[in-house]
């Protein structure tokens, strides 16, 4: 026998007698799910039913803090106090939470001043505080955006700690939460960040500084370029594109010879909106040595910054192999002069495969 | 007995309980794994603002692709439900591979469309293109329509590809319904990577049926009232909150469902684009994909995400649940069969050495198993050599645990998505899954072994896929 020695028919008494404690078990398992869910989903819908109701109750609250304003001894009203005593139940604080941040998010001036007080009033920064201490990480998270969408500047350094935590999620909402509450001089955790910074938190921080009012002085900007975090480095180019930061140009063009190919990329893409006149020349000198996917880019990028003496580099670089990159070449030398279109498609080389199509295509495009 | 005959039936028997332990436990660690996955990404996103996006110029430029064959009935709406997605940088590439009705009529009169003289790059070889159409209304300026010979879906989305003028693409089934908020959600990743490079990301698919659906968009979710959908609806919570989900957590996602996912289109190109000798292209591409990565030692990520973001109509008569479970087996065993020197290949580690090995024997093997298993008690029942305690406890067991792992799967759905969220709804999912296994489990068997004789038989057709169409409410 292979499996049980007593024989077969004993094996398979002991075998049942476990399946069938198995089987009692995942039954019980399943009975307290069913339960637990069904219980779970009333609860739920009950709580929803009476969230209506509190809803009402704070949207009245928010809209007479946006219309009449709040001060601080704005507490004798009814519905203050009504909201102020539903405060300490965690979930009608979280519904209260998610209506005030929402009307916060969308509105400035003396109305939002208005919301801040009276999330002031209801202490609801208490809470927020409380949750910046937690030990778990989205909850700590999530009390950093609340007090930053609140303008809670006094609590800056209880968020600063975390501008370079190991949690990606706490340090995100920590970085945007200090350009929130103190503006540009906020990104000066650039100058100690050693985590990358991603793209996705690159576009939150870039949106927080268009929120500012006119940034003047971009001071520390140059010394994020020789940063050993790449992703520091691709982020002051990309302040400097959308700022057109012509002082930077240098830098930028010294991102060129960058060991990492996303900054290489970056300093091309950045040199399409901050150019010289020299601009065009570093690139074609770059070009041979770049990869076929900076190579386009580089042609791209000579698009907008080339003039007619690039025509014949462009000209030149028209028997490469590649399709996409020929596509490039052709658009790069219509848009800088038509009449060295028109050249081309006179010349006899300009009737082979696939030249005919692609300036046919070119000029559809421009039309 | 013989004695040889008694060693038979118990080296039998030994085997079928080591594979069903096997399966259990390969179980029991999805549904665990799947709890922490899941809950990272709500705790993660639940407080993302997603409008950030939407509205942002860095945002990367995403082409959608949507090959379409025969949608003339709904194809204009469709269109203009995928173009007011929310998302700044879109560009919409809808391919007509060589329809015979007059899918592309409309659309040209409904777009005010032209003809356009275009190159053709074809990095990834295709049957002709035809026609390149764009709109002459500014408001459509960022949808592009193709007209091709017909060369089937791969072939379609490898012209998308050749086109899309993106770095990242979003490949769709046309008739699909999408949340609105579903590229900026499926984007996101790969706006997120760091040390390793995002090569696919894909969605959670739910069942339309039954849904109120107005002007391609979904308004009202409501669990399906026929049969055949509402088990579906249940398979695709287990398949989806469960299975991808726990495969996500160990980056060994082999599939990224062909109805919604993206892609890096530099890694798509590299590796050859979409396979058109199967039927299984969407999971054949993940696993050429990988399999590229693995062998240049580039470290990568194929992503998923748990949100509901593609609404899609589910077969509703056991004619076409058959065909399409045929079509599911045979891309399965095409797909392990191309790439069948990642079995147990260490030199491709996790995907080598797990995730393929997994699809062979819990996947392909399964149906094959449990037929065998099936005939195996006919046969051993009709001469009198069923130990019938034994068998009943064993399959009370088998029973037990898979209503246990169904129920688990619902109150993943409540604790998270909540989109059924009546008790009655959660009730008539739970009985769903109570009959799922005497109604539904054994046809879906048999035409998964059906798919298998087809593959013996050399039969690659993908099989014709009639929809009844959504519960449309028309605009008031």
């Amino acid at each position: 026998m292979l499996m049980f020695p007593k024989g077969l028919i004993a094996g398979f008494t002991v075998l049942s007698d476990f399946l069938y404690g198995a089987i009692s078990l995942f039954s019980i398992m399943m009975v307290v799910l069913i339960i637990f869910m069904l219980v779970y989903t009333k609860v739920k819908n009950k709580q929803n039913a009476k969230n209506i109701k509190a809803t009402k109750l704070v949207d009245t609250l928010i809209e007479k803090a946006i219309f009449f304003g709040e001060d601080e001894e704005n507490h004798t009203d009814e519905l203050f106090y009504k909201c102020l005593k539903l405060i300490p139940d965690i979930h009608y604080r979280k519904l209260f939470k998610v209506a005030i941040l929402s009307a916060k998010k969308n509105i400035s001036g003396i109305s939002s001043e208005g919301l801040k007080q009276m999330y002031l009033n209801l202490d609801l920064v208490k809470y927020a505080l409380q949750m910046v201490e937690d030990r778990h990480w989205h909850i700590k998270a999530e009390g950093i955006q609340e007090l930053a969408i609140m303008g809670m500047q006094e609590h800056i350094d209880k968020i600063l700690p975390y501008a370079d935590d190991d949690n990606d999620v706490v340090r995100i909402e920590a970085q945007t939460a200090i350009v929130q509450l103190q503006g540009y001089k906020g990104l000066l955790f650039l100058d100690i960040v050693t985590y990358p910074i991603t793209d996705w938190q690159q576009i939150k921080l870039l949106r927080e500084l268009t929120y500012l009012p006119e940034i003047n002085n971009f001071s520390g900007i140059e010394n994020w370029f020789g940063s050993p975090n790449y992703s520091v480095v691709v982020f002051a180019m990309r302040i400097a594109r959308n700022y057109h930061l012509f002082h930077l140009h240098d830098h930028i063009l010294a991102c060129l010879y960058h060991e990492n190919p996303k900054v290489r990329i970056e300093a091309i893409h950045s040199l399409r909106e901050v150019y010289t006149e020299d601009t065009a020349d570093v690139l074609k000198n770059i070009f041979a040595q770049e990869t076929l996917k900076h190579q386009i880019a580089i042609i791209k990028t000579l698009q907008t910054v080339g003039t007619e003496e690039d025509i014949d580099f462009l000209r030149y670089h028209l028997t490469c192999e590649n399709n996409e990159l020929k596509l490039a070449l052709l658009r790069a030398i219509a848009s800088i002069s038509k009449n060295a279109l028109q050249a081309l498609e006179l010349s006899a080389g300009s009737i082979e495969y696939p030249f005919a199509e692609m300036i046919e295509q070119i000029k559809g495009e421009n039309v | 007995m013989i004695n040889w005959q008694i060693l038979f039936i118990d080296f039998f028997t030994f085997i079928f309980l080591l594979y069903a332990f096997l399966l259990l436990t390969g179980y029991t660690f999805i549904g665990i794994f799947s709890i922490e996955e899941t809950r990272k990404y709500v705790h993660k996103n639940g407080f993302t603002d997603y409008r950030l996006l939407a509205s942002s110029i860095e945002v990367p430029t995403i082409s959608i692709l949507a090959p379409a064959y025969n949608e003339g009935a709904n194809i204009v709406e469709n269109v203009r439900s995928l173009l007011s997605m929310h998302y700044h940088n879109l560009e919409l590439i809808v391919i007509n591979d060589g329809s015979k009705d007059d899918s592309l009529q409309r659309l040209i009169a409904a777009y005010d469309l032209y003809k356009v003289v275009f190159f053709y790059n074809e990095q990834i070889a295709t049957k002709k293109i035809r026609g390149v159409y764009k709109s002459h209304n500014k408001i459509y300026r960022k949808l592009i329509i193709i007209d091709k010979e017909n060369g089937g879906k791969a072939d379609a989305l490898n012209v998308g590809v050749n086109i899309a003028r993106s770095d990242y693409i979003v490949c769709i089934d046309v008739d699909c319904v999408l949340e609105q908020d579903a590229i900026l959600k499926l984007v996101k990743p790969f706006m997120e990577q760091t040390d390793k490079r995002i090569i696919a990301t894909g969605g959670v698919i739910r069942i339309a049926n039954s849904c109120e659906i107005e002007g391609g968009r979904l308004i009202r979710v409501r669990l399906p009232k026929q049969f055949l959908p509402r088990i579906q609806t249940l398979e695709y919570i287990r398949a989806f909150l469960l299975g991808r989900m726990a495969w996500s957590r160990l980056n060994g996602l082999l599939l990224i469902s062909g109805a919604f996912g993206a892609f890096d289109k530099e890694i798509v190109i590299n590796s050859g684009g979409y396979n058109h000798n199967t039927v299984g292209e969407d999971m054949e591409l993940v696993v050429r994909m990988r399999r590229y990565m693995e062998e240049r030692n580039e470290p990568y990520k194929v992503s998923f995400i748990p949100d509901p973001l593609c609404w899609t109509e589910a077969p509703a008569s056991f004619k076409i649940l058959g065909r399409q479970r045929n079509r599911w087996t045979r891309g399965t065993i095409e797909t392990l069969r191309m790439h069948k020197v990642m079995f147990f290949n260490r030199k491709y580690g996790l995907l080598g050495m797990l995730s393929y090995p997994y699809w062979f024997f819990f996947e392909f093997l399964a149906p094959i198993v449990e037929f065998i298993g099936f005939f195996s008690f006919l046969l051993f029942s009709l001469i009198g050599m069923v130990n019938w305690p034994f068998f009943i406890s064993l399959y009370g067991l088998v029973f037990s645990f898979g209503l246990l792992y169904s129920v688990f799967a619902v109150l993943m759905e409540v604790m998270t998505y909540n989109q059924y969220n009546s008790n009655k709804d959660i009730l008539k999912l739970l009985f769903a899954a109570l009959l799922e296994p005497f109604l539904f489990h054994p046809f879906v068997v048999w035409s998964a072994i059906r798919g298998d004789i087809d593959i013996l038989r050399k039969k690659n057709s993908w099989g014709e896929m009639t929809r009844q169409g959504f519960n449309t409410t028309k605009k008031t």
